[in-house]
């Protein structure tokens, strides 16, 4: 079961100050469900972007650079996402649809291997 | 940071409740700021141990510490992280990381064409199965309308008959009990569907008109009834209205102001598996004109010595609040 705390639980167990976290929130870094009372309720995912934000923080990344990274890193996991729903609509489809995907992934993929091939640069 | 409430109670992890109780007898007996006066010390320690008995004495409160689910001054713990940077991944790349979908601009922007990258894919998916065909089938869209009903037909239930968008016209059946904000869904009086698609639904959300004399609380039909200090006092039979109808009731010996009677089945009508509902009926009693006759029959009767004085309740409610006049 998924568990739902605080900002007060998240700063003490990032060892962070509140106004940090509340500036990523300002930021739409971190994205906890808001309260009516004005407070937030962060979800296991938020916890865990909290830490990920403090681990890039510990690289010295600039404040310039955060959101450049952050972008790239959600393109990135959105693009997963989407290749996972792929995936798993072809692993339910019938056998003969299966067998198709496969033939015509590998003649996409012998097609970039010739591009690349004839050094197209 | 408070102490592991264990080490201040001088107990092992697993001490009995007996052990527990034992253990901060003796320490508060040896504390306790009345007999350590002046002592901050022995005063901070001893909150200490009435908080970590107060954890400790409560089994449920003891086996979530132990678990490490609150800290040992009873506080939310969050769940420890797992070693290694596998975390923000694993959430990212689950069905919850669409929460962290990336989008164009700053936050509240107008980003229309926010990243909806696996719609993206659904949709040419689809488009590419539907193959040359152009758009294909296509279910018609639903259409909302809105309806009063009547309090009565809201109760009972009927067929109200509404004028469509189109100037068709459409029997609606409102079930029994049904109240404002219900919506109705009439399948396939939408949009008609496009190329052999479904036709879309007609919405309807309904709202009941009040009524001057019945309200509607719950399941129930509530309706004030009005009686004459005669009718009330000899128990007499008077004639109830409910929405099915008139109805004949006797009023019972000890009828009173305010009092609360069951006419069981008389209100919303019975509708698939629940039966019919009831009317509650709360008598007002009404004094009238003074006629000369009750006024006389009144002046020569003397209530009993121990008649309830009627004010009673009133009186020891206003000592319980402290205010009494």
């Amino acid at each position: 079961m998924s568990r739902i705390v605080t900002i007060e639980i998240v700063c003490r167990d990032a060892g962070i100050e509140q106004h940090l976290v509340r500036q990523w929130i300002e930021r739409d870094w971190v994205r906890p469900d808001p309260l009516p009372d004005g407070g937030f309720a962060f979800h296991e995912i938020d916890l865990a972007r909290v830490h990920l934000l403090v681990q890039l923080r510990a690289l010295e990344m600039g404040e310039a650079g955060m959101p450049v990274v952050l972008s790239l890193l959600d393109q990135l996991h959105d693009a997963r996402r989407a290749l996972r729903l792929v995936r798993e609509a072809a692993a339910r489809a019938p056998l003969p649809v299966r067998q198709s995907l496969l033939q015509s992934l590998d003649r996409a993929s012998a097609s970039a291997r010739d591009i690349s091939g004839t050094g197209e640069a | 940071m408070a102490q592991d409430p264990y080490e201040l109670l001088g107990v092992g992890r697993d001490a009995s409740a007996d052990d527990i109780k034992r253990a901060y007898r003796s320490l508060a007996r040896k504390l306790h700021p009345d007999l350590n006066p002046g002592d901050a010390d022995a005063e901070a320690r001893f909150k200490a141990i009435n908080a970590a008995h107060g954890l400790l004495s409560d089994a449920d409160k003891r086996a979530r510490f132990d678990r490490g689910e609150i800290d040992a001054e009873g506080q939310e713990r969050a769940p420890p992280p797992p070693p290694g940077g596998r975390r923000w991944r694993e959430h990212a790349d689950g069905a919850e990381g669409a929460r962290y979908r990336w989008h164009r601009g700053e936050a509240g922007s107008d980003d229309a064409d926010a990243g909806e990258f696996e719609d993206l894919f659904a949709d040419y998916l689809r488009r590419a199965s539907a193959g040359a065909r152009a758009g294909g089938p296509r279910r018609g869209s639903d259409v909302q309308y809105s309806l009063t009903v009547s309090f009565l037909d809201a109760t009972l239930g009927a067929t109200n008959r509404i004028t469509l968008a189109d100037d068709r016209t459409l029997d609606v059946k409102i079930p029994p009990g049904i109240e404002t904000g219900g919506v109705l869904r009439l399948r396939g009086r939408g949009r008609p569907g496009r190329e052999g698609g479904a036709d879309g639904d007609a919405l309807i959300e309904i709202l009941v008109a009040p009524h001057p004399v019945f309200t509607r609380d719950g399941a129930v039909i509530r309706l004030d009834l009005p009686v004459s200090v005669r009718e009330a006092v000899l128990g007499e039979r008077v004639t109830v209205p409910t929405p099915g109808g008139s109805v004949a009731m006797r009023l019972p010996d000890n009828a009173d102001e305010g009092t609360v009677l069951r006419l069981r089945g008389k209100g919303i009508a019975a509708h698939g598996d629940v039966p019919a509902g009831d009317v509650l009926v709360t008598l007002r009693l009404r004094i009238g004109p003074r006629d000369a006759g009750l006024v006389e029959a009144l002046r020569n009767w003397q209530p009993p010595p121990d008649a309830p004085d009627p004010r009673a309740e009133l009186m020891a409610a206003l000592r319980r609040a402290g205010g009494e006049p």
